[in-house]
């Protein structure tokens, strides 16, 4: 088996609010390789976007460890971890979090400017990504002048578009209707298929059901991590 | 009262709906403190912005009450029981007139008195003490003396507390009754030696009697007896006599229909008496003998009031205009921050109308405090500008005895909390009004609503109202010479034309056309006004918001190009393109927020202008008013300083008198445009005092090949004159022309007007040949010299040894340089007073970008995180927030400052608006610098929060929060 592109290892974290304590993960333990298209899923409140937040590093951890190319995410400074994010990271969202004044070209521009891409290259390099998410005489629009699915689209469009190592999905589908959550999946599906790995959250077992692995997370901890190629099942 | 009744009335219409809900509804009044407390930095914000405009109000009614209080405040100092006075030729005529007073005279008639009166110099000490070429000890040039008869002082009025010269002895020969205040300046006591100065020798005198300076001592310097003053030998023609009458009453219960009602009665006794024809030959047939003088102070002060109010109103309008678009923007983005949450509640059954009352309940928790704190705050501003204005003044004129009393009258006080809270309440009533309009459904899902055949159709009506409506503002407006319904007639069309196009030409296209439209017609609106269209103060107010109108229009849809241009730019970085974006693509709040920054900055830029033209005009004033001398000096009409001698002083090359008339002629001017007559000063002088200097004609016939030419020949010609171009116009659009006619009142006399002269300061009225002035006042003198100097000498020394040398004639003396500088700084430190009141508006233009921001971090919660873990580093969050401010104000100061100096310009070189002449243009730019530099640093240091606070948002806290 080749070297895991992610390694996870006893990553703990607590919500405290108050007096109140939320384990949100217990001692959580995870290898991501290169070209997985990995579906957490699990009841909700039970630690999946956490799960995706800590390993991603967008969010802290109390201990454990996060380590990506060989290094230790979280024992860098936020404003590493940060320029770590945009060089080997994609992100889909939920509510899509386009930003609403600009078209759709010029969400998916953004993290080609934060490359330092020129305004040309970048401006090309996003009509063909839009053109391949199906967007191409769409990307002059704003966010509101689209549909939920189209706006997916360009939120993917953007995650993409800097060819990111991990892209990660917080609940992709979950704003979507069926028809149109599909349309999605087979997207993500074609990303992966070419080669990119890609981390999605879902409550949706349809949808999980195209990952190469399940991953299931309930009470902060992995339930299941199962591994859809082989058929096989593993319960921790 | 009036005003403040129908504010009581507004006041309760908008605001007891909203009491009565906080009172009777738990739900609107728990969710409207929720809400309130919830963001206390943010409500804190809201109340302080909204504040500032009532305390701007304030402070512009307290300058008003000061400046009414202090003038009234003479009527006990220079006045007390005296409520009408007469002027005669003689002492026998005012003999004549108190006899036929006392006589006959109405019962409600309780005091009247004879007075002669004389200007003197006065020295303390013994005479011949005084070291020829400086003063060694304290004198007064010039004083008034009275002669009064003691016997009968205690008889006059009901009031000796308000007298000044009750239970005083008749001083006799000797002495002589100084008030406090002249005591103050020559360091006197009773008992202590003073020195006259009458008509060609000193006179050693005991101070008798030192009194309070009240009544009629405060009306005149000093008082001895009848005996002493004509030991004085001063001609009768120098002498002013006078009778005054108390009218029964306290000190103000004498004015109004009373002080009427009895001129009307001494008029009549006067003219059925035998005197009448001696007594009333110089008294025009539609005047009265008797000047209610204390009904006209009272009259003063009212328009003193009324003016200042009226100024600090306009220039503090800017200010608040600008706290009602902050509250407006503010309460748009509190709907639009809750419209998810407010669209939930329609749907489970909350009315339009609950909607709207729950917004005004929480509004109200903003109007109370907002309108009480700021009457609070406006009493400290109103009192910082007062003592601004007593210093001002004090540098204008040193030896006033005008004082300024800080007053500020209750009802001064509740009109402004009324408006204040009605200002923030009508504020709050519109933007509940329009967040009770959305669509459930839009507002629950977050998107725009579609537009409906309702909205639609008033937009087509607005546009169909307004086109005609512009178009009969004009048809009126212009022909009229209305300047409101003329500024106002294009904008009404511009705004209808945009709304008929709305959707059907783009809204980048409408705006930039319609907003250059606004603004050209503003800028050049005084061409279009025809000449003699009169201009009030308050107009520019009304000039100010359209022309920024225009230019807020015009500088949105240019922030859409400037995006543009930054995404194209290499250097254009995902800060500055968010910094953009959002601003150009939220265009209701950018307008909100450029045009309270553009307000402040127009006015402030056009203030600075004008005040940089007046600066800059100084040496040509200089030039203007010194007509090629140096000095001006003052004498006693009754001991006139005869120009031969004085120009046999050292260091004085030439010396020449002018003659002034006493009291005012009153003449009638081209009588077909029926302008009122005025009174005017004329002052003559011979052709030989022309030094080959003329006053700077604006003006001026066409037979003269020069100005001086045509001064020396008004000089020399008894039918011509050199007119003041305001002449009968204090707005400033001077209806004299030249060969213009103006007809003397009294002695019909005809005058033609041969030039026409702008800014003097040394105020001359109507220059004509000295035989013109001595044929309608006999009696003038030529007390006024204006004097050369020497190339060698030194000006100053020159006026401290004139004033040594000729105290006996009252010489006071001071240079054109210095008396210019005077009065110009005068006018600059009123300007500065006037931007320093306006600084308020900036204050709330920067505090209302603060609060803009904090509430976009909030709603920009989730695409800050979504950023942030995309790889956008938490400083890149701070610039764009930085940026963003920059952006806005930056728009703000470039429209306001650009539209302020063109608005000058135009005003100042194609107008007489201002001050009545052509005013010099010059542009400040190190002000202008300072104007664009402060308040972008001010509006860096507002955006330091709300960026540091966005900057500092963790990824996952911010989406999580978002979701």
């Amino acid at each position: 088996m080749t070297e895991p592109i992610l390694r996870a290892v006893d990553v703990a974290k607590t919500y405290r609010s108050g007096e109140n304590e939320v384990h949100a993960l217990r001692s959580v333990s995870l290898d991501v390789h290169a070209g997985d298209l990995i579906a957490v899923v699990g009841p909700s409140g039970n630690g999946k976007t956490t799960l995706l937040n800590c390993l991603s590093g967008i969010d802290s951890i109390d201990s454990g460890q996060v380590i990506i190319d060989g290094q230790d995410i979280h024992s860098l400074n936020d404003a590493e971890r940060t320029a770590h994010r945009a060089e080997r990271m994609g992100f889909i969202f939920q509510s899509f979090n386009l930003i609403p004044v600009l078209s759709a070209r010029e969400n998916v521009e953004i993290p080609l400017v934060m490359a330092g891409l020129g305004p040309t290259e970048a401006s090309e390099r996003s009509t063909q990504i839009l053109e391949r998410v199906g967007l191409g005489s769409r990307a002059d629009h704003r966010p509101r002048e689209l549909s939920g699915g189209e706006q997916q689209r360009v939120a993917i469009a953007r995650a993409l578009v800097t060819t990111p190592a991990i892209v990660w999905a917080d609940e992709p589908t979950g704003n979507l209707d069926s028809e149109t959550a599909s349309d999605i999946i087979d997207l993500l599906a074609e990303v992966n298929a070419n080669g990119q790995t890609v981390v999605m959250v879902t409550h949706d077992q349809t949808v999980a059901s195209m990952g190469t692995r399940i991953v299931e997370v309930r009470d902060g901890r992995i339930h299941r991590d199962q591994s859809q190629s082989s058929g096989g099942a593993v319960t921790l | 009262m009036t005003i403040l009744a129908v504010l009581a009335g507004i006041a309760a219409v908008v605001g007891i709906p909203a009491v009565v809900d906080m009172v009777r509804r738990s739900d609107l009044r728990h969710m409207a403190w929720r809400n309130a407390i919830r963001r206390p930095f943010e409500t804190l914000l809201i109340i302080v912005g909204s504040g500032l405009g009532t305390a701007i109000i304030v402070a512009a009614l307290m300058v008003g009450d000061t400046f009414e209080a202090s003038i009234l405040d003479f009527v006990p100092r220079g006045l007390g029981e005296i409520d009408l006075v007469a002027q005669v030729e003689s002492r026998d005529d005012a003999d004549a007139l108190v006899n036929l007073i006392e006589s006959n005279g109405p019962e409600s008639v309780d005091g009247v008195l004879a007075l002669r009166a004389v200007g003197v110099a006065i020295a303390s000490g013994g005479a011949g003490d005084l070291v020829a070429n400086s003063i060694t000890r304290p004198v007064e040039p010039q004083i008034s003396v009275n002669a009064v008869d003691f016997a009968v002082l205690d008889d006059f009025g009901s009031a000796p507390e308000v007298w000044g010269l009750s239970g005083l002895t008749d001083p006799g020969t000797t002495g002589i009754v100084i008030n406090q205040d002249l005591a103050d300046d020559l360091l006197v006591n009773s008992g202590e030696t003073v020195t006259l100065f009458a008509p060609g020798r000193e006179i050693e005198l005991t101070v008798a009697d030192v009194v309070e300076t009240v009544g009629l001592a405060g009306w005149s310097d000093a008082f001895v007896s009848n005996q002493l003053f004509e030991q004085l030998g001063v001609p009768d023609a120098t002498t002013f006599n006078s009778v005054v009458v108390s009218i029964e009453g306290t000190l103000f219960d004498s004015t109004g229909p009373a002080a009427f009602t009895a001129t009307d009665q001494l008029q009549t006794l006067v003219e059925q008496s035998p005197q009448s024809e001696r007594l009333l030959a110089e008294v025009p047939e539609d005047l009265t003998l008797f000047d209610p003088i204390k009904q006209n102070v009272i009259e003063d002060a009212e328009e003193e009031d009324a003016e200042l109010t009226t100024l600090f109103f306009v220039v503090g309008g800017f200010s608040v205009l600008a706290g009602v678009l902050l509250l407006i923007n503010l309460f748009v983005m509190l709907s639009e921050e809750r419209r998810p949450n407010l669209g939930v509640l329609r749907a489970i059954g909350w009315n339009r109308k609950t909607l709207r009352r729950a917004f005004r309940t929480e509004g109200l928790i903003y109007a109370v405090p907002s309108a009480i704190g700021g009457t609070v705050l406006g009493i400290g501003v109103g009192a910082i500008i007062i003592v601004l204005t007593r210093s001002i003044l004090q540098g204008r004129n040193p030896d006033s005895d005008f004082q300024l009393v800080t007053t500020v009258n209750p009802s001064s006080l509740l009109t402004a909390g009324l408006s204040g809270f009605v200002i923030a309440m009508l504020a709050i009533w519109f933007t509940s009004w329009r967040i009770a309009l959305m669509n459930i459904v839009a507002a629950i899902r977050d998107i725009p609503a579609p537009p409906s055949t309702r909205s639609t159709a008033l937009r087509y009506i607005a546009a169909v109202l307004c086109v005609p409506l512009g178009l009969g503002a004009f048809a009126i407006g212009q022909p009229a010479a209305n300047p409101y319904l003329t500024m106002l007639s294009l904008p009404l069309i511009v705004v209808g034309v945009a709304l008929a196009l709305r959707g059907r030409v783009s809204s980048l296209a409408l705006s930039s056309v319609g907003g250059l439209a606004v603004i050209i017609w503003g800028l050049l609106i005084f061409e279009v006004l025809p000449g003699d269209t009169e201009v009030d103060i308050e107009f520019f107010l009304v000039y100010g918001a359209v022309v920024v109108a225009g230019g807020v229009a015009l500088a949105t849809v240019s922030g859409t190009l400037f995006q543009r241009l930054a995404a194209r730019s290499a250097t254009g970085g995902v800060a500055a393109r968010l910094a953009m974006a959002y601003p150009t693509a939220r265009v209701f709040r950018t307008s909100s927020s450029l045009a309270m920054y553009s307000l402040i900055i127009f006015s402030l830029a056009f203030m600075a202008v004008l005040a940089q033209g007046i600066d800059e005009s100084s040496d040509d004033v200089i030039i203007d008013s010194a007509l090629g001398y140096d000095i001006l000096v003052q004498s006693l009409n009754a001991s006139p300083l005869d120009a031969t001698v004085l120009s046999q002083s050292d260091g004085v090359d030439a010396a020449a008198a002018v003659t002034r008339t006493g009291t005012q002629l009153t003449a009638s001017f081209n009588p077909a445009t029926a302008v009122e007559p005025r009174g005017f000063r004329l002052t003559g002088a011979d052709a030989s005092f022309v030094r080959g200097a003329a006053p700077d004609l604006l003006e001026r016939d066409r037979r003269f090949a020069s100005d001086v030419e045509a001064f020396a020949f008004a000089l020399s010609d008894n039918d011509a004159v050199i007119a003041p171009s305001d002449l009968f116009d204090d707005s400033g659009t001077f209806p004299a022309r030249i060969g213009d006619t103006l007809t003397v009142v009294e002695t019909g006399q005809e005058l033609e007007i041969v030039g026409l002269y702008g800014d003097d300061l040394t105020f001359p009225g109507i220059w004509v040949s000295r035989s013109v002035v001595t044929g309608f006042d006999p009696l003038a003198q030529p007390s006024r010299l204006y004097v050369a100097t020497s190339p060698a000498a030194d000006p100053e020394l020159v006026v401290d040894q004139i004033e040594a040398q000729f105290l006996a004639n009252g010489a006071e003396a001071e240079t054109f340089s210095t008396r210019v500088n005077r009065l110009l700084e005068a006018r600059l430190g009123f300007f500065s007073l006037l931007r320093g009141y306006l600084l308020l508006g900036l204050v709330i233009g920067i505090g209302g970008l603060a609060v803009t921001l904090s509430r976009a971090v909030r709603e920009r919660r989730r695409q800050i995180g979504m950023l942030r873990s995309m790889g956008f580093d938490s400083r890149g969050v701070g610039r764009w927030f930085l940026g963003e401010a920059a952006f806005i104000s930056v728009m703000g100061i470039i429209c306001g400052a650009t539209l302020g100096v063109l608005s000058a310009y135009f005003l100042a070189t194609r107008s007489g608006a201002i001050a009545g002449t052509e005013s010099p243009f010059a542009v400040p730019w190190t002000v202008l610098v300072v104007l664009a530099l402060v308040p972008l640093a001010a509006s860096g240091v507002a955006a330091l929060i709300p960026a540091k606070r966005a900057a500092s948002l963790r990824p996952s806290e911010a989406l999580r929060l978002a979701d």
